[in-house]
């Protein structure tokens, strides 16, 4: 990892000088870190991640004990956001660690600002990241799994039992990570891992926005009904999401019953409405609904939609920074008005 | 079995779809879903599996059972499905399913109306694997294979340019004759050029055809063939206050992925809807990993943590499913491996469970 | 579109001045289609967006919301949330596909009865010329 590889690398835009090699050493230091948290006493769990079944995948790590840590890697898979797990530790007393990128950091100050989660009982463990790979987007090219992968040049490289395959890792990394203005997550506990260069993060444009306005309204209804129809309403979307944090969803409460089993195209619109509405304004833009929706709806189209029109009407610059003052809980006299 | 040549593979479909209402594979924003077709050219032939499961078809996620009047005109009005339908493309773990289903909606003393009618009027043309998904696909498991043509009507085996045609049932047969009916489309004979008319190889056709399917019948599934579960069932039987389940479920997001994905999973919850000036009433799907789906009345909750709920799924699959139909509950189709985001699936618990290592 | 269709409008009202000013159109005997059913509600504030998505998923070809002028809530400040709040709503739904003059968001004070027959005139031309909303209905009640 030497600075005329980063040079490199950050000709190309997004970062990536953290090869297998060094995401490897950052996993070692984060375990023997989070070992003595935990050996310490200093936290009594840490979220992290654990290896999943191919070199693609990562895992949710709850770890309890200091000889559990060995089992944590970084890589350029950890794309789950961990903060939300903070909801479950509530009752227990003692402080809980989780590793966080500057994507999850804004999961994590969403909840604090939500009064959900007790900033005082977290311990924020940084570590610098170069994007994100999505996992599912290279699965769709292999049949076979990916042994080993890493990053080389730019490149991601995979190894699979009959050879190796390289792809131009930009095109293969999660959305957010393009938008990424900061690789480093600041204002946490500890950090863990080198400092990561940073890219030129893209603008967020909305141009998947005008795309969907470009339609024409019959056009879009067509559009949202195809999508929605294929929605199985399995509640990823809200149960990953950080804005989502109500302790008890309207979705879920019969009397009166927003939402009722059924699904049709109708009240498919009436769900999909709801949560965007509910998280506007709030929305840290993770993206983290869309990655994990089985059936591939676009839930970002939606989000950024409400962030432009949140940015237009009222001036809100990055309405995605859970430090803002949240745009739809509040007013000013001379917003502008219905015409 | 017979030959279909691939390149006569649409104008084979267009005749299905003449013939009844088709549902096929269609890829629809990049993914791949069954939908209602008219042609052939909609369909898709590269694909796994869809990824939505076959059994909403006969299980639809919204079912409208029956119709009521209020009083005083009060009546009740069975709504029934009454088309005639093919299913293209169904894959042998989603046919599988469909039997294990069977158990349940037929196979007691009660028979589920609507489940009959639908698996009635549905004809099954089944297609072999020819390329599982080495990291989800895990069928072997359970002794399915990428050929078990179980349950299909019509079970397809693609074979390169061709495609081996074996016929299952009368209802399959009745099809294909309509199919076949005005000559636009037809079948070959399996085995080398002009194998079949000359005198004396007969039998070639019927061997190659054979060969075919031990071909598929034998084709390894990576994952399945490491996770093959034996006498898991009976293991489990100790297994219920085993600490794993607390500390797998801690990662589970509670969503209802792997139920809603799953080709098994049967839970629903029946509703009277009123509407203007009569009702209906619906049968909707449920999953046993939402919080509320045990909640009674009285607040009390059954299941109340995910530990009980993670259970719940996996013990009933893998166990008391086993003791009641004496069959396992997963067909190994790998979708909740696919898109469970936390990597708390089926063939993760299996591996767990049994110790061994899930990775291929 | 359908024989003898006539536009059907939900129209949220607030107690204090909207629901008053439609009150006064009538007691001064002012003519307006009668196609808004009025739903009163204690301030326009309390129109949650689900709302006037359950109002088109029932059947709704409009939805009118009328509150107190900025600045004369009975709440001091309810219209104001409103205001934010149903200026993203309405884009958002347009983006969804409802056609914007579909959702039509005023102030009436109880004074306004003539502004309140005026919108509902307006609007109601207005949906007469789209036709029936199709758009996230219900089609179990999609009926007529």
């Amino acid at each position: 990892m030497g600075g005329e590889l980063r040079a490199q690398d950050a000709a190309v835009g997004v970062g990536g000088q953290a090869g297998t090699g060094a995401m490897s050493a950052v996993g070692h230091e984060l375990a023997e870190k989070v070992g003595g948290l935990l050996a310490g006493g200093e936290v009594r769990m840490f979220l992290g991640y654990g290896a999943g079944r191919t070199a693609l995948r990562v895992r949710p790590r709850h770890v309890l004990r200091p000889e559990g840590a060995a089992g944590l890697v970084w890589n350029e898979f950890c794309a789950p956001s961990l903060a939300k797990y903070l909801l479950d530790e509530q009752e227990e007393e003692g402080r809980v660690g989780v590793l966080v990128k500057t994507c999850d950091l804004r999961a994590m100050k969403r909840l604090v600002a939500d009064r959900r989660v007790d900033r005082g009982r977290v311990l924020l463990v940084g570590v610098g990241c170069a994007g994100v790979v999505d996992a599912g987007k290279v699965e769709a090219l292999l049949v076979e799994p990916v042994v080993e992968a890493g990053v080389q040049d730019g490149k991601l490289v995979l190894q699979t039992r009959s050879g190796v395959r390289e792809l131009p890792r930009e095109e293969y990394l999660l959305e957010r990570c393009l938008h990424c203005e900061d690789p480093n997550p600041r204002e946490v506990d500890l950090l863990v891992g080198p400092e990561v260069a940073p890219w030129a993060a893209r603008p967020r444009d909305y141009a998947e926005v005008a795309e969907v306005t470009a339609m024409g309204a019959a056009g879009r209804a067509a559009y949202w009904d195809r999508q929605f129809a294929r929605c199985l309403r399995c509640f990823a979307c809200r149960n990953v999401c950080p804005a989502c944090s109500c302790r008890e969803c309207s979705l879920e409460v019969w009397e009166p019953m927003w939402l009722p089993r059924e699904v049709s195209v109708s009240e498919q619109y009436m769900f999909h409405f709801t949560r965007a509405f509910h998280v506007a304004g709030r929305c840290v833009d993770c993206g983290e609904c869309e990655r994990v929706c089985p059936v591939s709806i676009p839930l970002m189209k939606l989000n950024r939609a409400l962030q432009k029109e949140i940015q237009e009407l009222f001036g809100v610059e990055r309405p995605w920074e859970p430090e803002e003052k949240e745009p739809l809980a509040m007013y000013t006299p001379d917003d502008p008005d219905f015409h | 079995m017979r030959r279909l040549e691939r390149k006569d593979m649409r104008a084979f479909l267009d005749k299905l779809a003449s013939a009844a209402s088709l549902v096929a594979p269609v890829r629809e924003d990049g993914v791949v879903v069954f939908r209602p077709v008219s042609s052939g050219e909609q369909v898709v032939l590269d694909y796994v599996n869809p990824v939505r499961s076959a059994k909403e078809l006969f299980f639809p996620q919204t079912e409208v059972m029956f119709r009521f009047l209020p009083s005083p005109v009060a009546g009740i009005t069975p709504v029934q499905p009454d088309r005639q339908t093919v299913l293209f493309g169904i894959r042998p773990c989603d046919l599988a399913a469909l039997s294990l289903l069977d158990e349940v909606f037929l196979g007691g003393d009660y028979r589920d109306a609507c489940w009959a009618r639908r698996r009635e009027l549905t004809t099954l043309v089944g297609m072999a694997c020819e390329q599982p998904d080495e990291s989800s696909c895990f069928c072997t498991a359970f002794g399915i294979t990428p050929g078990t043509a179980d349950g299909a009507d019509i079970m397809l085996y693609p074979a390169g340019e061709w495609l081996g045609v074996e016929v299952l049932t009368p209802r399959g047969q009745a099809l294909l004759d309509r199919v076949l009916s005005d000559g636009a489309v037809a079948l070959g004979e399996i085995g080398p050029p002009g194998a079949a008319s000359q005198a004396g190889a007969g039998g070639g056709a019927g061997e190659a055809g054979d060969r075919l399917q031990q071909e598929y019948l034998k084709r390894p599934v990576r994952l399945g063939d490491r996770l093959r579960v034996g006498d898991l069932a009976k293991e489990l039987d100790d297994r219920f206050d085993d600490p794993y389940w607390e500390e797998a479920s801690r990662r589970c997001l509670g969503c209802g992925i792997c139920t809603y994905l799953c080709p098994t999973c049967h839970c629903f919850l029946v509703t009277d809807v009123p509407k203007r000036d009569d009702g209906v009433r619906l049968r909707c799907w449920d999953s046993c990993q939402f919080k509320d789906f045990l909640l009674m009345a009285g607040g009390h909750n059954p299941r109340p943590t995910k530990k009980e709920r993670t259970r719940q799924r996996f013990m009933h699959k893998l166990n008391y499913f086993v003791h009641r139909y004496g069959r396992y509950l997963c067909t190994g189709c790998g979708r909740c491996v696919q898109h469970c985001p936390v990597g708390l699936d089926m063939a993760t618990v299996i591996a767990d469970l049994r110790g061994v290592s899930e990775h291929v | 579109m359908p024989v003898n269709w006539e536009p059907r409008i939900i129209g949220f009202c607030c107690n204090w001045c909207s629901y008053a000013g439609a009150d006064l159109a009538g007691t001064s005997r002012l003519e307006y289609p009668p196609t808004v059913r009025v739903i009163r509600v204690p301030c326009s504030g309390r129109v949650n967006p689900q709302f006037i998505v359950r109002a088109f998923q029932k059947g709704a070809d409009g939805v009118l919301v009328a509150g107190c002028h900025p600045g004369d809530c009975h709440y001091s400040t309810g219209n104001y949330f409103t205001r934010r709040r149903l200026q993203v709503a309405r884009r958002f739904l347009e983006y969804l596909g409802i056609d914007p003059r579909r959702l039509r968001i005023t102030w009436v004070s109880a004074s306004e009865g003539q502004k309140f027959a005026d919108t509902v005139r307006e609007m109601t031309e207005e949906i007469r010329v789209l036709g029936p909303n199709r758009v996230m209905r219900d089609e179990l009640w999609a009926a007529n």
